[in-house]
């Protein structure tokens, strides 16, 4: 057991500060970067750790030790890491970028984006929501705002549902409570108002996006329902 | 190619003008400066001094009409108090970058040496703790998301963990190790936060731009698992809100294999960066001792060469099924903590595969309706389970009378949710231990007698985040 | 690099001189693709699989003055990749229900902005003061 301890600087500084020997085809000499290695998808599964730093912290000077003094003067008069992590920029300065162009291109989003709230609607064009005040029980920043009256026909409905958006903090937990799927997150996000008024949305807004947006809502929840 | 060229161009351009200013400019302070010093040698060799208003900056400057109205004696001072030069005191933030969010610091600075840091916080205080006595069990949920608004996952474990043990009860084995596997995720989310801002504030802004992609990515996981990128409120008494979707795993395996790559990347512009180095090593360095007599934890803690970690000493979710290896420091300085939090984020990649790969399957919440709800579409034909249903997102579930302390190693730490019920569907009391509260707290003892620009270094490895610390 | 001089004359010569130039004053770049389909607002909606992962897929508006906030439902789905399968393609789900609203774009900053009231009658009869009688 101690011999093996003992051998496993000198494995380290075989494997992390010397990269040449872990790749040494053409640039991957001078880098550690994905693209030299020849991208991630090629690499096998990540090699488990061989140095067990809680048993022996000799592994963090590991690190410090680069060699022979000549090596060591060379390094600092020659600027040798200055110098690699400056090629490792430039190699990234060739690479394509990571940002997107925004408002055209879009990143992907999951159907279980909570963004802009919806009132739903039945596929007869009934509103699903029967006021049963769930979700304004369940909302820890008490948001929701819900009165109700029975109408004409003796069904029970919300005469007054607001949201308080400036209020809301979008943990979902109102879709979650909905007995009906009445209201719902929907994966919009693109709802930024010029004054604070406009996030005061009452019923007749909400219903207005479940309208809008009923096409997404439905793929969302049918996309959904396994997990729920 | 071509952008290449125009912007070498654009810079060469650029470069060249404020040089040639720069050069005419130089002779006139040097000019104030040796008439100041002819002053000081004039009037250092008289016993009696007169007060030059505005002289000394540190000192009230008296204004001339003011001195017109003063008699001899008030005028002239005794010359031993006149030379005594006081401390200067400055107030690091809250606007200043590095503060990382609302830090006031007041610093007594002797020259640019600090001889007193005195952190004021309270400027994101919001009243969690209070809060959540007024909040179901399950509505307190996500207050936690807020708390370390950098790694929310871990918060909503320890007081799920918290919840758990006073209902005394356990989570089907998948809901474990979902939670691992966020947790871990968790880690490196904050470790990258934590090292590449750090990196960024004494100066290099690289690392942070590259790492951040992969912080992207990792949020992008938690916006597939739970609806948010960072408010997931996804870990909740009784498991996890919802099952892993479809794909997910094999994602988050593609994304861990190419990650190990980043971090080399990431190494090699720091970890052997001698302007790094010199920044870092000696800096902030605290003895275990030390650590210990002010309650550190986490890695402030480990890179001080303490082994102490809540994930080994006393395992909590999956983690006593997993194997991975904690990375100990041994000079207790700046630069021992920052590889130890990049050692941290390969052990949570370890810890990641591991999870990938026994991952089991079933349930993921209890079954017991009394606190998880039930499936929806048993909702819908149950009588019973519809009860169940109203039953908890109204009034939700009672816990039993009883108190708990239950803690967790966050990426920053323990964090420590101390819970007493008084057997009603609120909790009694909610207290939250938080490291980086801690932390901050100990920042007299660490930067003591260090530089003022070592101040943000030392900020930058305590890993604060103001969430937390005001709660 | 995204932006380098040949993919660029590439995309220009596949796309054309006009489609190029009205690419470049509105994306600032110009790239090619499959067009998928055309919104109301008359929105090409574009695939091309090689692309960047999150760049294969993207709109080009049909002016200046777009905001990302009129992408309609359907649309606005496939974009961000919740569905796989363009609006026209969906025809498991119900898309023409009579109820259903035409999509509008954030009307927030115009006169058309949503202006908060009460869908309730009020509770409360609000005091009127009295106007004071001329002694």
């Amino acid at each position: 057991m101690m011999s093996l301890r003992s051998s496993l600087p000198a494995l380290a500084r075989a494997t992390r500060a010397a990269p040449v020997l872990r790749n040494p085809a053409g640039i991957a000499a001078l880098s550690t970067s994905r693209v030299a290695q020849g991208m991630a998808k090629e690499e096998g599964p990540i090699p488990p750790s061989i140095y067990n730093r809680f048993a022996d912290p000799y592994m963090l000077e590991a690190k410090e030790y680069k060699g022979s003094a000549l090596d060591k003067a060379a390094e600092v008069l020659l600027l040798t890491e200055m110098f690699r992590g400056m090629w490792l920029v430039l190699e990234n300065f060739f690479k394509p970028p990571y940002t997107i162009l925004y408002p055209y291109e879009k990143a992907p989003v999951s159907p279980r984006f909570r963004g802009e709230h919806a009132l739903r609607r039945y596929p007869s064009g009934e509103e699903r929501c029967i006021a049963c005040k769930l979700c304004e029980a369940v909302c820890p920043a008490q948001a929701i705002t819900i009165e109700a009256e029975n109408r004409p026909d003796g069904s029970r409905r919300t005469t007054r549902y607001d949201i308080d958006w400036t209020k809301c903090i979008y943990c979902g937990f109102c879709s979650e409570a909905c007995p009906v799927d009445a209201i719902v997150e929907s994966s919009n996000f693109e709802y930024s108002t010029e004054t604070h008024e406009e996030l005061l949305a009452n019923k007749e807004r909400l219903l207005a996006n479940g309208d809008k947006w009923e096409v997404q809502l439905a793929n969302n929840i049918r996309s959904e329902h396994p997990y729920r | 190619m071509s952008a290449l060229l125009t912007r070498l161009g654009a810079r060469a351009a650029a470069a060249a003008l404020p040089r040639l200013a720069a050069r005419t400019a130089v002779a006139a302070p040097v000019a104030a400066q040796a008439a100041s010093r002819s002053y000081a040698l004039e009037t250092m060799g008289k016993t009696k001094t007169k007060i030059q208003p505005h002289a000394i900056a540190i000192t009230m400057p008296i204004p001339e009409k003011a001195m017109a109205d003063m008699s001899d004696e008030e005028i002239y001072v005794d010359a031993e108090a006149e030379t005594e030069v006081r401390n200067f005191t400055v107030n690091f933030g809250p606007q200043h970058p590095a503060a990382h969010g609302v830090l006031r610091l007041i610093l007594e600075l002797k020259g640019e040496k600090i001889v007193r840091a005195d952190p004021h916080i309270g400027l994101l205080h919001r009243g969690t703790e209070k809060l959540i006595e007024y909040k179901t069990y399950l509505q307190a949920l996500p207050y936690f998301d807020r708390l370390d608004y950098c790694s929310m996952m871990c918060n909503e474990q320890a007081y799920s963990l918290a919840v758990e043990k006073l209902l005394n009860i356990d989570i089907p084995l998948r809901a474990k190790y979902i939670r691992t596997l966020f947790a871990e995720i968790t880690r490196i989310q904050n470790h990258i936060m934590a090292v590449t801002t750090h990196a960024l504030d004494v100066g290099a802004f690289t690392p942070f731009l590259y790492m951040f992609e992969e912080r992207e990515r990792t949020m992008e996981f938690y916006e597939r698992v739970s609806g948010a990128r960072m408010h997931a409120a996804y870990v909740r008494p009784g498991g996890v809100a919802l099952d892993l979707p479809v794909g997910l795993l094999e994602d988050i395996h593609i994304w861990a294999k190419q990650f190990g790559s980043r971090i080399d990347e990431m190494e090699e512009l720091l970890s052997g960066n001698r302007i790094w180095k010199n920044r870092l090593i000696g800096i902030g360095t605290v003895t275990a001792e030390e650590a210990v007599n002010y309650s550190f934890t986490g890695v402030m803690l480990r890179g001080s060469g303490f082994k102490w970690d809540l994930r080994k000493v006393q395992p909590y979710d999956a983690y006593d099924l997993v194997e991975f290896d904690v990375p100990v420091g041994r000079n207790g300085d700046c630069y021992d903590r920052y590889l130890c939090r990049v050692e941290e984020m390969r052990q949570s990649l370890r810890i990641i595969e591991q999870c990938i790969n026994d991952m089991p399957a079933g349930a993921v919440k209890v079954d017991d309706h009394k606190i998880a709800p039930p499936r929806r579409a048993d909702m819908k034909e149950s009588m019973e389970a519809l009860i169940h249903h109203f039953k908890l997102y109204s009034e939700g579930y009672s816990v039993p009378p009883g108190e708990t302390y239950t803690a967790i190693e966050a990426p920053k730490g323990e964090f420590g949710v101390y819970l007493v019920s008084d057997g009603s569907n609120k909790p009694y009391r909610c207290k939250i231990r938080a490291p980086g509260y801690v932390h901050l707290a100990a920042c007299d003892l660490i930067a003591r007698d260090h530089q003022l620009a070592d101040m943000v270094a030392i900020i930058g490895t305590c890993d604060i985040v103001f969430g937390e610390v005001d709660r | 690099m995204s932006f380098s001089l040949t993919r660029l004359v590439k995309n220009v010569l596949q796309v054309g001189p006009k489609d190029a130039w009205h690419q470049l004053l509105i994306l600032g770049e110009v790239k090619a693709g499959t067009l998928i389909g055309t919104d109301q607002f008359g929105n090409r909606y574009y695939e091309n699989r090689e692309e960047l992962f999150a760049r294969e897929r993207w709109v080009v508006p049909a002016s200046k003055k777009f905001d990302p906030s009129e992408i309609p439902a359907g649309w606005h789905t496939w974009i961000h990749r919740i569905d796989a399968r363009a609006p026209h393609e969906v025809t498991d789900l119900p898309n023409d229900l009579k109820w259903m609203a035409p999509h509008t774009r954030n009307a927030s900053g115009s006169e058309a902005n949503y202006k908060p009231y009460s869908t309730t009658e009020p509770k409360i009869e609000a005091g009127r003061p009295r106007r004071p009688t001329a002694v």
